[in-house]
């Protein structure tokens, strides 16, 4: 069953992205480009905010999740590397490569050898609370990572972000927490199927964020995709191919200048409903692009968690991810 | 790939062509030593082809080298010459993910990237200096009326590589055209020959000399790509497959998600990403999707933590009773793994049409 840890750790998701959105790293950075290095739960947060900048940052942001850097990163890059434990070897892979080749660090960790490094080469270093599940640290993550892209000259999203916080929070508590609430309807309809989650590309990382979360918590295979992209290619499968123990769900936003395609969603909503395929169009109902993303990530978690307690397990164990790390420090004598 | 003069052993039955002056053509089982003369030009004095279902394929043989020869057709494309700063890709369809494998490419060798965006807008840092290939298939139906505008607002140079007719293009929008009566295997072919042609003549990186040598090398190999296709087909057929490359080489996972789409619903995904959330959900017998298959594209470059990493998780995977279906793509760089991946891939296609 779901502790009292990870309940808590959800709810404070909004607060903590509240505290961490006016951090200031206290100096600039100049780069051309921007790498947000990271995998798995720490790597949402960079997802994210790369979403949040896209239309508007004159510098070019790029998710990095695998431990060998490409050629053109260096020391015009400014390297963002995230790992909440600071022990994850595919992101020391990546913090190592990064300082070989010049590049301006950040690091953003609650410890491990991600801090000791940093700290003794004198990067800046940004510190998150420690005790938490590190995927239920996002609210930290995504807050810090935005505000260091507006150091390095990206776009400043903090005022915006900050108009919508008591929004996010009514939006938490009547559609996650309440008895029978959008979360809880979400999850028992998700039951006996594999859920695929579709969101507009502006969106792609909390349709990214849904697939990982019901992964781990939930412990079922779940995938994503992106319109416009899958009504070029996926959608034509669905219709012809499509399956009961397989449910598509629309994540439908706003149409706003950080959203081009939500009619295309709404088409394929439509079309996939007409075929009979099982399917679900949630209207997350912000007033924009970026709020939508924020009350995405809510409404996922809660799914996610409520899927696991349908199965009466533990969300917070992650078995084989543990096994994988027992192995590759065996193999690699960390 | 087979020499001349050089003795082998058969791993699956194939049928030899020959020319009209010598014997008739024959088929020979497995097991068999033979010796081989194998050319892989049209003009052959004796053609090795693999055999489905005891008739020669030699029309699967003759797409695979069509599929080669639209990656040369794409490098020989004319696309307007331009000293630019930056460059970026977008498009929706299938076939850009040729244009794909030269974003691998550009990251393994390139100091400027190659950025290729399956949207329909275009990111705030592009701007006036930036070369901007817009990717519009055949039988594309996305708007980019409003990607052209803002990119011309701008100040970029813009390239369109789209199929004849299908698309009218704004004065200033330089064409590629998509030579009429590709298939999508052939089109994403010449995409990724025309972005690699493009890529290497702006000056950023010789994204279309390692293309070119990249399928020198698959042509050569043409049986064993065919060879590895059809011992992955049966593992796949009748089930929902889940694709999985690293990183590095997402381009082919993503070509194979699009192949096996024609017979199912597909997916794919990343590693060593997968390893950190997707592991947990896949170690679950997932009793409600039995059906659920997943293919892992093997080809890490050369030892290291990607090769550990790959290995502990298969193991991890077999021993939470979850079989996956490993391809090996071999070594070698980004380009030669990606185009090995993505000719298995169409091969694959083919066999699994050819069943129907």
């Amino acid at each position: 069953m779901t502790d009292h840890s990870t309940r808590e750790q959800l709810h404070g998701f909004v607060d903590d992205l509240e505290r961490s959105l006016d951090f200031d790293i206290g100096h600039g950075f100049e780069c051309e480009d921007i790498l947000l290095c990271g995998v798995g739960g720490s790597a949402v947060s960079g997802d994210f905010a790369a979403d949040c900048c896209y239309t508007e940052s004159r510098k070019r942001i790029r998710l990095m999740k695998y431990p060998d850097l490409p050629s053109w990163v260096g020391p015009s890059t400014l390297a963002v590397v995230s790992s909440y434990s600071g022990n994850t070897a595919e992101t020391l892979g990546m913090y190592e490569q990064a300082r070989e080749r010049g590049c301006k660090v950040v690091a953003i960790t609650s410890g491990g050898a991600l801090r000791h490094l940093a700290e003794s080469n004198g990067d800046d270093l940004v510190l998150l609370p420690e005790g938490m599940h590190p995927r239920h640290a996002i609210g930290y993550m995504i807050g810090y990572t935005l505000s260091v892209i507006r150091s390095a000259g990206g776009p400043d999203l903090s005022g915006r972000i900050r108009e919508f916080i008591p929004s996010l929070r009514r939006y938490r508590d009547e559609c996650a927490l309440a008895d029978g609430s959008l979360a809880h309807v979400v999850a028992d309809r998700f039951r006996g199927h594999v859920p695929v989650i579709c969101s507009d590309s502006s969106m792609q990382s909390v349709a990214f964020r849904w697939k990982t979360q019901i992964n781990e918590n939930s412990k079922f295979v779940a995938f994503c995709e992106q319109t416009p992209s899958f009504e070029a290619d996926g959608l034509g499968s669905w219709i012809e191919h499509s399956r009961d123990d397989f449910i598509l769900t629309f994540l439908i936003g706003a149409d706003d200048p950080m959203c081009m395609s939500t009619s295309i969603l709404e088409e394929a909503s439509e079309a996939v409903k007409g075929s009979g395929a099982e399917s679900i169009a949630i209207r997350l109902g912000g007033s924009s692009t970026l709020e939508n993303m924020f009350r995405g990530i809510i409404l996922g978690d809660y799914i996610s968690i409520y899927m696991a307690e349908h199965r009466g397990i533990d969300p917070a164990e992650v078995r084989p991810v543990m096994q994988m790390k027992e192995k590759l420090a065996k193999i690699r004598q960390f | 790939m087979p020499q001349i003069g050089v003795t082998y052993k058969l791993l699956t039955r194939i049928h030899i062509e020959t020319s009209a002056e010598l014997s008739e053509p024959s088929v020979c089982e497995p097991d068999r030593v033979i010796s081989v003369r194998y050319c892989g030009a049209r003009r052959c004095y004796l053609r090795v082809v693999p055999v489905m279902d005891g008739y020669a394929d030699s029309s699967m043989m003759d797409a695979m080298l069509q599929i080669s020869e639209a990656f040369s057709a794409g490098m020989s494309a004319d696309v307007p010459a331009r000293r630019v700063q930056g460059v970026c890709v977008l498009g929706v369809c299938p076939s850009v993910v040729g244009a794909e494998m030269v974003c691998d490419d550009a990251d393994e060798f390139s100091l400027t990237p190659v950025p290729v965006i399956r949207d329909t807008r275009v990111p705030g840092w592009v701007s006036d200096g930036t070369l901007a290939i817009l990717i519009i298939g055949s039988g594309c139906h996305v708007d980019f009326e409003d990607t052209i505008v803002v990119m011309q607002s701008r100040g970029c140079d813009i390239v369109c590589v789209c199929a004849d007719g299908g698309t009218r293009l704004p004065e200033g929008v330089a064409r590629v055209t998509i030579p009429k009566g590709m298939g999508i295997p052939e089109e994403s072919a010449f995409v990724a020959g025309v972005v690699a042609r493009a890529v290497q003549d702006a000056g950023f990186t010789q994204s279309a000399d390692r293309l070119a040598e990249a399928v020198r090398e698959s042509r050569d190999m043409t049986g064993a790509h065919m060879e590895r296709a059809a011992s992955v087909v049966p593992a796949i057929s009748g089930r929902v497959p889940a694709v999985y490359s690293t990183s590095d080489i997402h381009a082919c996972s993503r070509w194979w998600r699009h192949v096996l789409g024609r017979w199912s619903l597909s997916f794919c995904g990343e590693l060593p990403e997968f390893d950190h959330n997707e592991l947990v959900g896949w170690s679950d017998p997932n009793v409600h999707a039995p059906e659920l298959s997943m293919v892992v594209l093997r080809g890490e470059r050369g030892p290291g933590l990607v090769r550990d990493i790959v290995g502990c998780m298969e193991q991890v995977l077999d021993e939470n009773g979850r079989r996956v279906v490993t391809v090996d793509l071999g070594e070698g760089s980004a380009m030669q793994r990606n185009v090995r991946g993505f000719m298995i891939g169409s091969a694959v296609g083919m066999i699994m049409e050819a069943g129907e």
